[in-house]
């Protein structure tokens, strides 16, 4: 279920007319069709940002695409910062002379993290914190405005919510994963045509517009300071 | 038998696992973390699941996070493979917990063998010969009069911690002396307790660890011995089975002592213990690792017993089904330990992409990996790339084989350890069969490649 799929739906662009490539990278996608940036870009950008890889060249019939990494470094070579908190379930045999390794990352702004690196490459995806459930926001659909901090969801680890964070302003423009579904680290739960508009969104689409504006400066706080503007 | 398992490692120990699965008819999800998308058991993979980002802390290390994608990938057990969670008795009942079998001894096993010191006393208790030690020691006077009956040269350990820290060899009183200030303070600095003790050091040693297989019923087999003395800095990195330094009365007391000493503990699955060898055949009982070991492919060339499968089996409540009796063990098996790091540089460690790999074939070769041409090592774990086993119907048998197919190997695109593989077949101390585990360290294994290059 979520396993391969996962990797199939960052194939298909979907809604999205254009992936954004990292700024580095950018010179050769004029040449190409619109076929290759809705489909294969935002496939090899995925492939690019899980590998260690600095640079990835693809060739096909008559097109040569070559994506390089910014220089936003890597997740892995980041300082934690997050916060761990230990869940009750590890609480009862703290073994003295053994590390704990199974200190959890059930902290939100350790959830917030990888989505807000995300948007600092300038991706426009929303991606899973966790591998777990997925429970969307109730009224969430395509044309759905969100400000950056938003909380869009939840991903259910063991019964511990974690949220599923908008990288920055912008609509709604497509929704990979339904409401129960199993999902992976990383997996696009949503796409995200950047940019803020300046018409307040009808509270129709929203369902819950005025709990979400009013959750909104929360879950800014939640976020790494700077990350997500 | 279950249906499916989770496969909560990466590397070449994932593959064996994957295959230990298909040979059984499970069905096999593996966990990955990003930077292992792109790994070959990924590839073989049933299903694959990405459970964190490369930092183990997050991935293969999280057990919220490895739960998770048991429960959501409906697998009915975790097999956590070597490293990782495998040893951790918190894991293995959070495993429980969830309505899932923790592959591996069971929560309370992993917990009564989880102290070093207690399971030397316990199984100690059960006649396996322990490493002579003092008990706490009360004062000066205390440690000097232990350190006399027990023997010089002395280690001085610290009884709350590990890592070589407040840790001290000592060859004569005045050493002794001097060294208990150091440690003391070294250990409340490091552990916030200065109680230390003392445990006779043995300055020329081997390695031998024996292999055993206890179901959940009582019924146990010892699969012989390995020996694991080719070091460095107590880590290995050539393994050979049987041991050169046993002779067969004394392999088989060895055996037999810690099979029934497991069995009488009340162990469960496969293990192994581990036993320090001193120059007269004396062996001394150090630890026992509650999983699967990097070195298990010997065991398995020399009885045709697939441990992994033993292991998967096990956990799922099935009998042993067979007895001491039953388990032959044939030959000599060597293995090589294909490293990306670096002999000459202090083994540091590469990673890169693979832009040539070619394994080696022939009768009695194995090659364990999970590499192939066009893969990218991650720099994020350990440095094992593959695991070379040969096998032949006596020592020089497979010696030679090993020359062979360590000549066919290629792995281009990363420094790698196979020349000092090389250096060690032509090593008179080798080819003798007198490795001890302090040799390489000693030696430095730069001034070991030249001496054998120049040779």
């Amino acid at each position: 279920m979520a396993t391969g799929g996962a990797r199939d739906k960052d194939g298909l662009a979907g809604a999205e007319r254009r992936a954004a490539p990292p700024a580095e990278a950018s010179q050769s996608p004029a040449t190409v069709i619109g076929r290759l940036a809705d489909e294969v870009l935002p496939m090899l950008i995925a492939r690019l940002d899980s590998s260690s890889l600095g640079e990835l060249e693809v060739r096909g019939d008559g097109w040569r695409v070559r994506l390089r990494r910014g220089n936003n470094g890597d997740e892995a070579g980041h300082p934690s910062a997050a916060v761990h908190r230990r869940s009750p379930g590890q609480d009862r045999a703290p073994s003295t002379e053994r590390a704990t390794p199974a200190a959890v990352e059930h902290g939100h702004s350790a959830a917030a993290r990888p989505q807000s690196l995300r948007a600092e490459r300038g991706r426009r995806q929303i991606t899973s914190p966790a591998v777990g459930y997925y429970l969307p926001r109730a009224g969430l659909a395509p044309g759905t405005q969100v400000r950056a901090g938003d909380v869009i969801g939840h991903v259910d680890v063991l019964g511990v919510r974690q949220d599923v964070v908008a990288p920055e302003d912008g609509v709604l423009v497509g929704l990979a994963a339904e409401a129960g579904e199993a999902v992976e680290y990383g997996q696009v739960l949503a796409r995200l045509e950047p940019g803020r508009t300046e018409t307040p969104v009808d509270a129709g689409t929203r369902g819950d517009g005025a709990a979400a504006e009013a959750a909104t400066p929360l879950a800014r706080e939640r976020a790494p300071a700077g990350a997500a503007d | 038998m279950f249906s499916k398992i989770l496969i909560a490692n990466r590397g070449e120990i994932a593959v064996r696992i994957v295959r230990a699965c298909r040979r059984l008819g499970v069905g096999a999800v593996v966990a990955y973390s990003e930077a292992d998308r792109d790994s070959r058991a990924v590839q073989l993979a049933d299903e694959a699941i990405c459970v964190g980002p490369a930092e183990s802390r997050r991935s293969y290390l999280s057990a919220p996070a490895i739960l998770s994608a048991a429960i959501v990938s409906g697998c009915e057990a975790i097999h956590p493979g070597y490293g990782f969670l495998s040893e951790d008795d918190t894991f293995a009942e959070m495993t429980r917990a969830h309505g899932l079998t923790f592959i591996g001894p069971p929560a309370e096993v992993l917990e009564r063998f989880a102290s070093k010191a207690g399971t030397r006393t316990l199984l100690g208790r059960h006649g396996l010969p322990t490493i002579p030690g003092s008990s706490m020691l009360r004062d000066d006077g205390h440690a000097l009069a232990e350190a006399e009956r027990i023997g010089y040269p002395v280690l001085i350990k610290p009884s709350a911690g590990g890592g070589g820290k407040g840790m001290r060899m000592v060859r004569s009183p005045r050493e002794l002396q001097q060294a208990m200030t150091i440690c003391r303070s070294e250990a409340l600095a490091a552990f916030g307790d200065d109680s230390l003790y003392l445990e006779k050091w043995l300055d020329e040693n081997r390695h031998v660890e024996v292999q055993v297989i206890v179901d959940r019923y009582g019924n146990g087999v010892h699969v012989g011995e390995r020996d694991c003395s080719v070091q460095r800095r107590h880590q290995k990195i050539l393994e050979e089975a049987p041991s050169p330094a046993l002779d067969d009365g004394r392999r088989q007391a060895l055996a037999e002592d810690a099979i029934n000493a497991v069995v009488a503990a009340g162990y469960e699955n496969v293990g192994t213990l581990e036993f320090l060898l001193d120059r007269d055949g004396n062996y001394y009982f150090i630890e026992i690792n509650c999983r699967i070991q990097v070195e298990h492919p010997l065991t398995e060339m020399l009885s045709g017993i697939d441990i992994v499968g033993e292991q998967i089996r096990i956990a799922a409540g099935e009998p042993l089904g067979y007895s001491q009796a039953d388990v032959v063990l044939r030959g000599h098996a060597i293995e090589f330990r294909i490293n990306a790091e670096d002999p000459l540089h202090e083994f540091a460690p590469q990673a890169g992409l693979i832009e040539n790999f070619i394994a080696p074939g022939g009768p009695g070769v194995r090659l364990d990996s999970h590499l192939y041409t066009g893969y990218e090592v991650p720099p994020y774990y350990d440095s094992l790339l593959a695991k070379l086993i040969v096998w032949g119907p006596d020592r020089t048998a497979a010696i030679a084989r090993g020359r062979v197919a360590l000549d066919e190997l290629v792995v281009d695109g990363v420094v790698t350890n196979i020349a000092l593989h090389r250096a060690l077949l032509s090593h008179q101390v080798f080819l003798d069969g007198e490795f001890t585990t302090n040799l390489l360290d000693r030696v430095g294994s730069a001034a070991f490649l030249a001496a054998v290059t120049a040779a």
